[in-house]
């Protein structure tokens, strides 16, 4: 540092605040990364940090369940974009659903000192954090509400989402609706089930079991489990897919099976080219990216001081009508 | 750490001894020792001596991308962190989007947090920037793109033969009238795969068209513009060869609005989600980006294992797949057939 102060002609505590983002004046700022630049100086975060009155590294951390799957990826994306404008950069890792896995990330996260953390909890989490919120990490759950501590959370309206899709359908007449969701356990399932089930009370709709089903792995299993469904002599004449890889799975199948004109759909979560296929496909819609967005907010609100209870942000899922889902029930 | 120890013209061991603060060492020499460390940027590194450790509590690595929410990027990111896991490492992720400034802050931002390696889906520019972190043994791969004035191991797709078969496979249809949608031309993908259009024009005597080659779309929106304009040219083209998977999505939308999906052929490069539902199924000629991401990862962990040998590159091979967009013949190759269905 004492080297950049000496090219740039000011006082080493001048260069300092240049670097730590403290108030300076213009020109001395200007001064001070002309000689950065000419020295390749880099401040070094990790030991700049021990100095910092805030202690912060600047770093968080994301678990998500998958980072390649497009709805994680999108949270992922408007996380960055709100962490970019404060110069924090992202860890980022995948629990594939795992409990383990989790606490091994976490653990992970917090080794390498992590200002806050990020998190779409497995359904079973054991997050035992208290302490370390206590000592000042940031704590935001994103699309699922955290189980075992009181944080605060960014979540989409699953069940009322669930209840429009649904209800929307049974607008149209069906009265057979198959239902195919996650693993029940996680929370986004859960309410999206209890929000299928409104919708068939609400409609007078006895409950059949056999039109609920949820495929073990969803990416292999929703392919053979819609086949199989709308094989059989007693088959829904329209289909409540509550997850973007399980819509595209049954719209796979539906396709193979030549019956995407006769058997109504509407998928929890929009997917890619959703609006190019034959009939278009019906879905309630998500924002990923304002999730990502909304929750980065949250964990900085609270790294700028924010004390105040756990707060809970419940996003619009709006329903939009594209064809698969208006279809009439098959006589 | 060797660079230091000769230029303070002393032992590995003392220098290591200065650096982790263990045992007696002579002032002298740890002043020495400082002095070459000043001269030559050496960052000491906590996080690569700890990945010699036993407990490799704080190994890291980063990864630059151009933008996390791109499936084909999300893929790839994803085949880095499975090879990691095994390490036990964790990954910094950043999109650059294609901002060379951008890749830079991210690049010196994660080598300010102590990363033992980078993987960077370079940028177009220069990456010289990086020989510092290359030389202060931060481990380096580029992986999509070959780097710009540096050296580096490098795990791409054949992008050049890939792009060939799918023009190939439109040709094969009887089209003579192809156009080429592709990214910006400062984006190596984008000239390879351009340069593989042409490789087999030229093998089928099919003289390039200029106005038929539209460069410099980023995203699905221009691609579905530049699409419209080429169809509704005073010379159409019959076929569409689209050079990458956010340009073919922008592509089939504009078909699909002018209602000519059955009537021009498309072949793109890289695969869609939804591709063979959407009809006609869409012929791709697919990458796998996880594979780009899985080999991409292993050179890194090898050269942080200490491999020193010259710098290798990777190429991972392509597969056509077809299913029925890029079979459509052109209007005048089949009038009895046209006839024929009325």
């Amino acid at each position: 540092m004492r080297d950049v102060a000496a090219i740039a002609g000011v006082s080493v505590s001048t260069v300092s605040r240049v670097v730590n983002g403290s108030p300076v004046a213009a020109d001395l700022a200007v001064k001070v990364q002309q000689a950065v630049a000419l020295l390749g100086y880099r401040h070094n975060h990790t030991a700049g940090a021990l100095r910092r009155a805030d202690g912060l590294s600047l770093t968080i951390g994301l678990i998500f369940e998958d980072v390649s799957n497009p709805f994680f990826s999108a949270i992922h994306r408007g996380v960055e974009e709100t962490a970019r404008t404060r110069g924090v950069v992202t860890f980022a890792g995948s629990s594939d659903e795992e409990p383990e896995r989790e606490r091994e990330l976490i653990d992970a996260l917090l080794a390498r000192r992590v200002d806050g953390l990020i998190i779409a909890p497995t359904a079973t989490d054991r997050i035992h954090l208290r302490r370390d919120v206590a000592a000042g990490l940031a704590l935001v759950f994103v699309d699922r509400p955290p189980v075992s501590i009181d944080a605060d959370c960014v979540l989409s309206d699953n069940r009322g989402g669930a209840e429009r899709a649904v209800t929307h359908l049974t607008m149209q007449g069906h009265r057979r609706i198959g239902y195919l969701g996650d693993r029940s356990g996680i929370h986004t399932a859960s309410e999206r089930l209890a929000g299928y089930r409104a919708a068939l009370a609400r409609a007078g709709i006895p409950e059949e079991r056999q039109l609920i089903r949820h495929p073990r792995h969803r990416a292999t299993d929703a392919y053979e489990i819609t086949s199989e469904m709308l094989r059989s002599s007693d088959a829904p004449t329209a289909l409540f897919t509550s997850q973007n890889l399980i819509t595209l799975e049954a719209l796979r199948a539906l396709h193979h099976l030549g019956l995407q004109a006769q058997v109504a759909l509407v998928g929890f979560d929009d997917v890619p080219l959703g609006e190019a296929i034959e009939p278009a496909v019906t879905v309630v819609a998500q924002s990923a990216r304002e999730l990502g967005r909304q929750a980065a907010q949250l964990l900085f609100s609270r790294l700028d001081g924010y004390d105040g209870p756990a707060r809970r942000l419940i996003l619009d899922t709006p329903l939009i009508q594209r064809g698969s889902g208006e279809l009439p029930p098959r006589r | 750490m060797r660079e230091v120890a000769r230029a303070a013209e002393v032992s590995l061991a003392t220098v290591s001894r200065v650096i982790n603060g263990s045992g007696e060492v002579h002032p002298e020499l740890v002043k020495r020792v400082s002095d070459a460390i000043d001269l030559l940027g050496y960052r000491h590194n906590a996080t690569a001596s700890t990945l010699r450790r036993s407990d490799r509590q704080s190994a890291s690595i980063g990864l630059i991308i151009e933008d996390v929410s791109n499936p084909f990027f999300a893929a790839v990111h994803r085949g880095v962190e499975d090879v990691a896991r095994v390490h036990r490492v964790l990954t910094f992720v950043g999109s650059s989007d294609e901002d060379e400034a951008r890749e830079r802050e991210l690049a010196e931002a994660f080598a300010a947090r102590g990363v033992d390696g980078l993987v960077v889906v370079p940028c177009a520019g220069d990456q010289s920037y990086l020989l510092r972190d290359q030389q202060s043994g931060i481990a380096l791969v580029f992986v999509d793109r070959p780097p710009h004035f540096l050296r580096g191991d490098t795990v791409t797709s054949d992008n050049r033969a890939g792009a060939r078969t799918a023009t190939q496979q439109l040709i094969a249809a009887g089209h003579r009238r192809i156009a080429f949608l592709g990214d910006r031309p400062t984006v190596f993908t984008a000239t390879e795969r351009l340069a593989g259009y042409h490789d087999a024009l030229a093998a089928a005597a099919i003289q390039r068209t200029p106005t038929l080659e539209r460069l410099g779309l980023t995203s699905s929106e221009p691609a579905r513009q530049a699409t419209i304009e080429l169809l509704s040219g005073p010379t159409p083209p019959t076929a569409l060869f689209t050079g990458q998977n956010l340009i073919t999505i922008g592509a089939i939308l504009a078909l699909r609005e002018l209602g000519r999906q059955r009537v021009i052929a498309l072949a793109g490069f890289d695969d869609i989600v939804l591709g063979e539902i959407v009809e006609p199924g869409i012929t791709v000629v697919a990458q796998d980006p996880y594979a780009l991401g899985r080999h991409a990862g292993e050179l890194l962990f090898r050269r942080l294992r200490g491999e020193a040998s010259d710098p290798t590159t990777v190429v991972v091979p392509t597969r056509l797949i077809a299913r029925g967009s890029g079979e459509i013949r052109p209007p005048h190759a089949q009038p009895a057939r046209a006839r024929s269905r009325r």
